[in-house]
């Protein structure tokens, strides 16, 4: 790796973790767990679509890992990182399938995210009850990648990386 | 970059697919008769729902109070980290769950008649 991918990626998931933290302030809805913006996959999601597939999984991977050793528990990083790989590998394939925009992809990996979180509940809690929280989730995950995807739009259009290294 | 005309098909779907997955499991929800507590995939408590109960469920120092009222069943205080068991709405019908994951409990509500498979005897 060059110092310079080094040192950006380093930036990304500085910026990926602050969100984190920003976020717990919001509001939080609690009509069923699990209903979050996702802030912190604003620099994954300009990871996918300004550098390379492997750099969003490094991104994420490391934002996930940190955190839960800093302030979380094994637990939530097994709920992170299942909801954070399902969502990378399925925004990744939306985006090579050239199907959808940015907005979709956001929504795909909102939505994915959701769900993936739900499998690794139902798993570890052994409780199929979960599920009956998969309607409300899909519409969060859904409302959740609109508002990132539209932030993201902003970004991916404006922020011009000098060159590729 | 645009935004295309799939994108808007996918959030549409996805709501769709949402309420009629809502409806779906309005329409199977079945009246509850007895609250099962489990304290890692072992029962150890079964109790009607229909007898209002205030109790402590407590293990290793970590307990969550458990109330069950006209019907409804709730947790009101508890000393995990996340506190989503308290926060988590009242529960009434056939399999809705309260789930404490740092402390290892499931309190979910069963049906009236017991359900025996292979596996349990």
């Amino acid at each position: 790796m060059k110092t310079k991918r080094i040192t950006f990626l380093a930036m990304l998931i500085a910026i990926s973790m602050i969100l984190s933290y920003l976020e717990s302030f919001l509001p939080q809805i609690y009509i069923v767990p699990g209903i979050k913006l996702g802030l912190a996959n604003i620099p994954v999601m300009f990871a996918i679509f300004k550098l390379k597939p492997s750099d969003a999984l490094i991104i994420s991977g490391i934002r996930i890992l940190l955190l839960s050793m800093l302030f979380r528990n094994f637990l939530s990083f097994l709920f992170s990182i299942t909801g954070g790989l399902m969502s990378i590998g399925l925004m990744l394939l939306c985006k090579k399938m050239k199907f959808f925009s940015i907005l979709g992809i956001s929504v795909v990996g909102g939505v994915s995210h959701n769900l993936g979180q739900i499998l690794i509940a139902v798993f570890i809690a052994n409780t199929p009850g979960l599920f009956f929280y998969l309607p409300i989730l899909i519409v969060s995950g859904t409302l959740a990648g609109i508002a990132i995807g539209l932030i993201c739009n902003l970004l991916v259009n404006r922020i011009q990386l000098p060159s590729s290294d | 970059m645009k935004l295309k005309r799939n994108d808007f098909i996918l959030i549409i779907s996805l709501l769709i697919f949402a309420a009629i997955l809502f409806f779906f499991i309005q329409s199977i929800k079945k009246e509850g008769g007895t609250v099962s507590v489990l304290i890692n995939n072992q029962e150890i408590y079964n109790l009607p729902l229909d007898q209002d109960t205030n109790m402590v469920i407590e293990s290793n120092g970590q307990y969550n109070q458990l109330v069950i009222q006209n019907n409804k069943v709730w947790v009101e205080s508890a000393n995990c980290i996340n506190q989503i068991c308290v926060q988590h709405p009242k529960i009434q019908y056939s399999g809705e769950t309260i789930i404490c994951l740092p402390h290892h409990l499931v309190i979910t509500i069963i049906d009236k008649e017991p359900i025996f498979d292979s596996i349990s005897y």
